[in-house]
Order: C-alpha cells, then structure tokens, then sequence
C-alpha cells in the first residue's frame, strides 16, 4: 500500500521514482515476515542488526536514486538477515537435538527400565518355566518310578509266583521221587528177601541136586524145584511176598530132600570113589608086563615062569615084575593080597597042591620080606592043578595054568 | 544503543572504504585466493551439493572481482568482497544448521527408534510378565 502511496505521490509530483530493484524488493520481503524476523533478531541479534542497517542503507540508496549501492545493499541485507535467519534455525535444530537427547536419554533410562523389567519377568518366566519343568520331569520320574515299581512288584510278584511253583513243583517231586524211592527201596528190599530166598532156595536146590535128590528124594526134590519155579515166577511178577513164601517152602523141601538125599548120596559118593579106585587100581596093573583081569573078587595079576619047574624058589630074573607088583601093591594100601598058586594037572594032585603052595608062599615072602608089605595084608594059598584057565592037553594050556596069580581083593 | 551500534558500524564501513582506495592489487589478490579456499572448504563440507549454486554465486563474484581487479576498477571490488565475506558466512552458518538439523535428526532417529525398542521392550516385558502370571496361575 505504501508502495503505490510513494509512486502516487512521486508521479503527481512530476518526479516519478526509478523502479525498486529486484534486490530491495526481495530484502523487504525477507523483513515483512515478522515471525522469522523475529526468529532471527532472537537467535543472532548483532547479525541481524547488521542486515537491518543494510537494509536501512539501501532504502537511503534508493531514495538518493543509488541503484547499485541499493542492490548491494539489498544483496548484503538479505545474505544477512539469512545468516541470521540460518543461526535460528540452527538454534531450532540444536533445540530439537537437545530435546531428541533428552528423549533418547529417556528412551535409554526407559529402555534399562523395561530391559530391566523384562530381563526380571523373563528370569521369572524362566526360573517358573525351569519349575515347571523340573515338576514335570519330577512328575514323569514319579510316574516312571511308580511304573518301575509297580513292574518290579509285578516281576517279583511272577518270580515268587514262580519260585514258588517251582518250589512245589520241586517238592512234589522230590516227594515223588522219595515215594519212589522208598516205593523202589521197599520194592527192592522185597525183592532182595525173595532173591535172597530165592538164592537160598536155589541154593539148597542146588545142592539137593548135587546130592542127587532127584534120584534118592524124587518127591520132595520135584515139589521144591516146582516151588522154586513158581517163586521165580512171583519174582518176576513183582510178588515178592508170594515169592518169598514159595521159595521158603522150596528150601524146606529143599532141606527135606538134602536130609534125605545124604547119605544115599554119600553111599555112592563111597561107591563111586571105590569104583574109581578099582578102576585105577587096574589101569595100574594093567600095564604090568603080564596078564591082568578083573573080576568080581578083585583084580587079578597073573605071573607066569616065576619059578625053574618043579621049583618053588622065585628067580632072580623075575624079581623085577614082583617089584613093580609090590609097587601097586603098597600105593593101594587099603587092598588086602591074596596069593594063589596054581599047577598044571602034569603030576599027582598033592604033589601040584604042595608045589602050588610053596610057590604062593614064596611069592608072599618076597613080598613081605623084601618088599616090606604087612603081613597081615597078604594071604597065600595053593591050589593045584584046580581052576585051570587054560586047557591041560596042550602044551601051552599048560603053561598058562602053571601060575602064581597075586590078587588085589575089593573091600 | 541500536543508534550508537549503526553509528558505529557505518564508521567502520567507511573506514574499510577509505582503506580500499589504499589498498593494493596484492591485496585483493590474496583475498581472493583466501575467499577461494573459503568455497573450497565450503564445497568440501557441502556433502550433498545443496549449497552448490551459492558457492557457484560467490565464485562467479570472485571471477568478477578479479576482472574489476584487472581493469583496475577497485572501488568496485570493495562490495563483492563484502557480499563474498557476508555470504561465505551465511553459507558457514547454514552448513552449521544443515549440520545442526542433520545431527537433530539423527538423534531424533535415534530417540525413536529407543523410543520403539522401548516399545518393543515394554511389550516382551508384558508378554513376560502375562506368562509369569500365567504360570503363577497354574499354581505350585
């Protein structure tokens, strides 16, 4: 308004103003803005003064028609005023620098509060959380232990159990096995008296079989042997009682058949020995180097051309075989001797009687004097031209009924 | 006082004229090769060339002072140079703002993104504190 006011006037004075340069105009625009002008003044006040006093100079320059000092002072006023203008502004920044710290300080003090106060929550949520934890793992070990427990019971529980089944088990066999054994003992104790009786019975079986009971007690031999089978047979069949009886009854039939079979038996026993003996008693003689036979008397040696004829002296040369006669002789003590002499029936009977005595005597003599034989033992008898062996009309008839026969006499 | 300040001012104004008829070739020369190295500093701290066509401005005052200087018109080299002093001073001042308001910013920055860690912070605290309740809740 005063713009137009000063051209107005200026124009209606004849005297019109040269135009305001671009300058002044923008330093007066610069200055009408009283806020930042104010702004300016309070932040830089001698800088500003110094951009009001060039800007006063170059209103003076305008008015005293000096452009270009008015240009350069607008510039100046403007570059001033600026300045000062840049100081407020510097000042507003520093402010909100100053109050950005403060915030910040607060921000950090807030943050160490609530770090602080998280820090302490999240210690807390993680001293609960490691509680909970550690209640849940105590929980689960409770459970596991409780489980353990329950599956240890249970085990001990199935091992009792089982231990004790076996334990029965055990016992009813151990009773078992004891009844069995017992029952086998007892059994075998039975059996061992019935084998024993059975043994005994056997036995005296046995031996009635040695004596030959079979033969001398048929009867009571047979029923005991019966007995005996019949007891075999209750063994066998696990009757041992029955066994046991039976081959009692065995024995004493057994025994019965002994008694009665003994001396019977021994008898033969006696018989038998004497036979035997008789036989050997033979078989000896036998081999004598000259006629031997047995006869129901006894054995009979007959010696021949013991004598020179007509003689009754033995010849020396025949005195071997008497010996070996002497030998049989004394190693069969128990046969008592009998001498017989014998003649042909050449010559008169009394004549053959006393040759064939005298030559039996001399037989005996030998005998008992120059073999030693008792004299008690032997007997000598002649008997002539009697009980000839041989025929008489011959010549060696003859010499056969000329003989000294030494017989071994059977008891 | 504002009186005696202008009074004052305008003496020394017209003592630096008065001086400036005095002053030699040598003399403008060097200050022109000091306000050069002024711009230089400037454009060096100006990071972002927002200052560019200002420092560009007192260069092309600086080139037109020294073609003053050479034609040997000194008494108009007087006010450039007062123009390159006032707006080197001006774009010192400004750079200190500029720097001023960058640093305000960053602290701002900073505050708010504390400010929102102590958010963030204050909510985690939150959670924490509604779990520990919770779990308290859940008893022995």
């Amino acid at each position: 308004m005063r713009k137009f006011i000063g051209i107005a006037v200026c124009v209606l004075c004849g005297c019109a103003p040269p135009p305001r340069p671009a300058e002044l105009n923008s330093a007066s625009g610069l200055f009408s803005d009283s806020v930042a002008a104010q702004s300016a003044q309070r932040a830089a006040p001698a800088v500003y003064a110094l951009a009001q006093r060039y800007y006063k100079l170059a209103q003076e320059d305008y008015n005293a028609r000096r452009m270009e000092a008015c240009v350069s002072h607008s510039l100046l006023a403007a570059v001033k005023f600026s300045t000062a203008l840049e100081h407020s502004r510097r000042l507003v920044a520093e402010e909100r620098r100053a109050k950005a710290e403060e915030r910040l300080a607060a921000a950090k003090k807030a943050l160490a509060q609530q770090d602080q106060r998280r820090r302490e929550a999240e210690d807390r949520v993680m001293r609960l959380e490691q509680i909970q934890a550690l209640r849940a793992k105590l929980a689960e070990e409770q459970e596991k232990s409780k489980a353990e427990k329950a599956r240890i019971a249970a085990e001990l529980e199935k091992a009792r159990a089982e231990a004790e089944a076996r334990l029965a088990a055990e016992q009813k066999a151990a009773a078992e096995r004891l009844a069995a054994e017992q029952k086998a003992l007892e059994e075998a104790r039975r059996d061992k008296a019935a084998q024993e009786a059975l043994a005994a019975a056997a036995s005296k079986l046995q031996a009635a079989e040695s004596l030959e009971a079979a033969t001398f007690d048929p009867n009571n031999f047979g029923i005991a042997k019966n007995f005996l089978e019949q007891a075999r047979a209750a063994a066998q069949q696990k009757r041992f009682e029955d066994a046991q009886a039976l081959a009692q009854n065995a024995s004493q039939k057994a025994d019965a058949a002994i008694a009665a079979s003994q001396e019977q038996y021994a008898k033969k026993q006696e018989k038998m020995k004497l036979l035997a003996e008789r036989k050997a008693l033979f078989e000896d003689a036998y081999r004598l180097p000259t006629l031997v036979r047995q006869e129901g008397r006894g054995v009979v040696v007959s010696l021949y051309d013991l004598f020179a004829p007509g003689k009754n002296v033995v010849l020396p040369e025949r005195y071997s075989l008497l010996d070996q006669v002497a030998e049989i002789a004394q190693r069969y003590p128990a046969y008592p001797l009998v001498v017989e002499g014998y003649t042909d029936s050449v010559g008169s009977d009394a004549a053959n009687l006393a040759l064939s005595q005298g030559r039996a005597q001399a037989v005996l003599d030998y005998l008992v004097q120059i073999r030693k034989l008792d004299f008690n033992r032997v007997k000598a008898s002649g008997y002539g031209s009697s009980n000839p062996i041989a025929d008489n009309s011959t010549a060696e008839g003859r010499s056969k009924n000329r003989r000294v026969e030494v017989i071994f006499l059977f008891r | 006082m504002k009186r005696l300040a202008l009074v004052l001012a305008g003496v020394g104004l017209l003592g630096l004229l008065a001086q400036a008829k005095e002053r030699d070739a040598a003399f403008y020369q060097k200050q022109f090769e000091q306000w050069s190295r002024a711009i230089a500093e400037l454009k060096n701290a100006d990071a972002d060339g927002s200052l560019a066509a200002d420092i560009e401005l007192i260069r092309t005052w600086i080139t037109q002072g020294q073609a003053f200087l050479a034609q040997e018109k000194t008494q108009a080299i007087d006010p450039l140079l007062l123009r390159i002093e006032a707006q080197v001073e001006y774009l010192r001042v400004k750079l200190d703002r500029i720097s001023a308001e960058n640093a305000a910013q960053e602290v701002e920055d900073q505050a708010a993104a504390m400010e929102k860690k102590v958010g963030e912070t204050a909510a985690a605290a939150k959670a924490a504190e509604d779990r520990v309740q919770a779990l308290e809740s859940q008893g022995p």
